[in-house]
């Protein structure tokens, strides 16, 4: 039984593609400076001569329909399903890296390399060892360490200031304010708000896997 | 053991053995050093080791199938069905080898088994492996221990065991056997594409087809070998020859080289209708064109033109025919090699480097080495 959903917004009216999300989740997440769990691509939109530079982060897309962890051999790939968040159990990962060739979205990073090149070692998280896939949390060991304080996940409607309460690294450092991060399921989450009052759409619908990031337009 | 060796032999040897010291040492910088000393890199996670997997468990499984069909003909002598069913052991072994190279972690390859998860494709590549190389196991046992019994009396038990049961039966329960044995491979064949069709990252899979793709390259593969095997077998080691199956070879192998290639077309037209403006802009159609008319097309032209030449029909046939199934697995590797002289190539840029190259060849050379040792041991056995 899902508790809750925890999903993320991205405003790519707002998104002005400087990359902070993708340092701040390296730094938060001990990766690797050749790795990245929040990659921020760019496209165009629209047409002559009325086009619009679009930029948007990718993180994990969390999805609902995770092929990533059906064709996982061992199970180390999982869904925590009381707040919908797909994580990798390092314990169980053999590197076959069926997870990475079955995402839709690319999310997934391996670790070709030893892990010695990094911004810095954030000890609460450690890093990962030689040979293992890996990939966003949605910073998980905030969650986490934030459901036994008690203390506020995500931005609501009464509490929209990230600073306030707990989110995903990317998400308090985004320079524009265009990452949202909250449960989906509670009407009175900003995420849930955002999503109706505005359009929004998510990356490859057609392959059914239902994520959990959206993209307002 | 080696006396009949003359000295191009030991050059040979001394040859194998070298490339096994440098395919070992490249695993071991493999191994401590990681992935990364491979070409692999997102997003092509998957290389030559996969493709010679996807090869070699092909050439395994059609070897197992012909042999269930082999294992209750009449005239066909024991040593054909022995050889057959070691080829196939060593092919499915090596198949076993190369999915082991490609793990990030082999130190945990048994957590496949351990921590069990039935809705992987991998899981079930596991299980169909398994299956295959212990059926190849037995067969090679039982025909083993009819042309040349162990000397240790224990180990012959279960043979005798199995010969009793069949006699009473009249042969029955060997025919029921092999059926039961060919339904196993198809349907754990069926199980494994049908988990992989459900990928929803590679629309290029979902192809009710497939499974049957694979069948087909699967007994085509299977067929070469034979044939090779069986010529082989004739020239060096004196198996007589059995003119029915080189007939009944002819004529499957026209039929499944063109059924080969209706399946393809067709793939084309139901399963890869979403890939296929990304295919056209690649060199990938141009290989899968060059494969067919090499191991489908020129194979059937040649088997049609020349119907008495026993060079061609029985070694250059089998090998164009191996050669296009090789060249329909490895598109990805040729495809690297050859995109900076084709304007339109994909842009996937996945070259095996030196060490991935090395330690393919070490694999190669360890298992000519096993069916060397086992043909010269029968050689030696037989003066």
């Amino acid at each position: 039984m899902k508790e809750k959903q925890y999903a993320m917004v991205v405003d790519t009216r707002k998104c002005i593609g400087c990359k902070t999300c993708t340092i701040a989740c390296n730094m938060e997440n001990s990766v690797l400076t050749t790795r990245t769990w929040q990659t921020v691509l760019d496209t165009v939109e629209g047409g002559y001569p009325d086009y619009r530079r679009v930029f948007f982060a990718r993180p994990c897309m969390h999805c609902k329909k995770h092929p990533c962890v059906d064709v996982c051999p061992t199970g180390a790939s999982y869904e925590k399903k009381e707040w919908g968040i797909v994580l990798v159990n390092q314990r169980k990962c053999i590197g076959c890296r069926c997870c990475m060739t079955a995402c839709p979205y690319e999310a997934r990073v391996f670790n070709w390399e030893k892990p010695e090149d990094m911004l810095t070692e954030n000890p609460v998280v450690p890093v990962r060892r030689l040979g293992v896939v890996e990939k966003c949390t949605f910073c998980i060991h905030k969650i986490d360490e934030a459901h036994k304080k008690g203390l506020q996940i995500g931005t609501t409607i009464n509490e929209p200031d990230r600073y306030k309460v707990v989110v995903p690294a990317c998400v308090i450092e985004c320079v524009g304010n265009a990452l949202y991060f909250g449960d989906i399921c509670d009407p009175e989450s900003q995420v849930s708000s955002l999503l109706k009052k505005n359009k929004y759409k998510r990356l490859a619908e057609r392959a059914g896997t239902e994520p959990n990031v959206y993209y307002i337009e | 053991m080696y006396t009949i060796l003359n000295k191009r032999n030991y050059i040979l040897l001394a040859f194998l053995g070298i490339l096994i010291i440098l395919g070992a040492s490249s695993f071991l910088y493999q191994t401590l050093n990681g992935m990364g000393v491979t070409g692999l890199r997102e997003p092509v996670v998957w290389g030559i080791y996969v493709v010679n997997f996807t090869f070699f468990m092909g050439l395994g499984a059609g070897i197992l199938m012909y042999l269930t069909v082999i294992s209750i003909q009449k005239g066909i002598s024991e040593e054909f069905k022995f050889f057959s069913s070691v080829i196939a052991f060593i092919s499915l072994s090596l198949a076993g080898v190369f999915i082991l190279l490609d793990l990030g972690r082999i130190d945990r390859f048994y957590y496949i088994a351990i921590y069990p998860h039935p809705k992987s494709p991998l899981f079930w590549d596991f299980i169909v492996l398994n299956a295959l190389l212990a059926m190849s196991a037995v067969y090679s046992y039982l025909s083993f221990q009819k042309i040349a019994p162990f000397k240790f009396q224990l180990l012959n038990i279960p043979a005798l065991f199995i010969g009793l049961v069949f006699k009473k039966a009249n042969d029955l329960a060997l025919r029921i056997g092999s059926f039961i044995t060919l339904f196993l491979i198809t349907a754990l064949y069926f199980i494994t594409t049908k988990v992989f069709t459900d990928t929803a990252a590679r629309p290029e899979w979902h192809t009710p087809l497939l499974g049957i793709i694979f069948i087909i390259s699967a007994l085509l593969c299977g067929l070469a070998s034979l044939v090779i095997l069986k010529s082989y077998c004739v020239d060096t080691a004196g198996i007589e020859n059995n003119k029915p199956f080189s007939d009944l070879a002819r004529r499957l192998s026209v039929f499944l080289l063109l059924l080969d290639v209706v399946m393809i077309f067709l793939n084309y037209g139901i399963g890869r209708r979403n890939t296929l403006i990304q295919e056209s802009q690649s060199i990938f159609p141009i290989l899968l064109l060059l494969s067919l008319i090499i191991g489908n097309a020129l194979p059937v032209f040649l088997i049609l033109v020349s119907k008495k030449n026993k060079i061609i029909l029985n070694r250059i046939v089998p090998v164009l025919i191996l050669a296009g199934v090789l060249l329909k697995r490895a598109d990805i590797i040729i495809s690297a090699y050859f995109r900076r002289w084709i304007p339109l190539a994909f842009k996937i840029s996945y070259v095996p480097t030196f060490s991935e190259i090395l330690i393919v060849l070490g694999v190669y050379s360890a298992a000519i080495l096993a069916i060397m040792a086992i043909f010269y041991s029968y050689r030696q056995k037989l003066k």
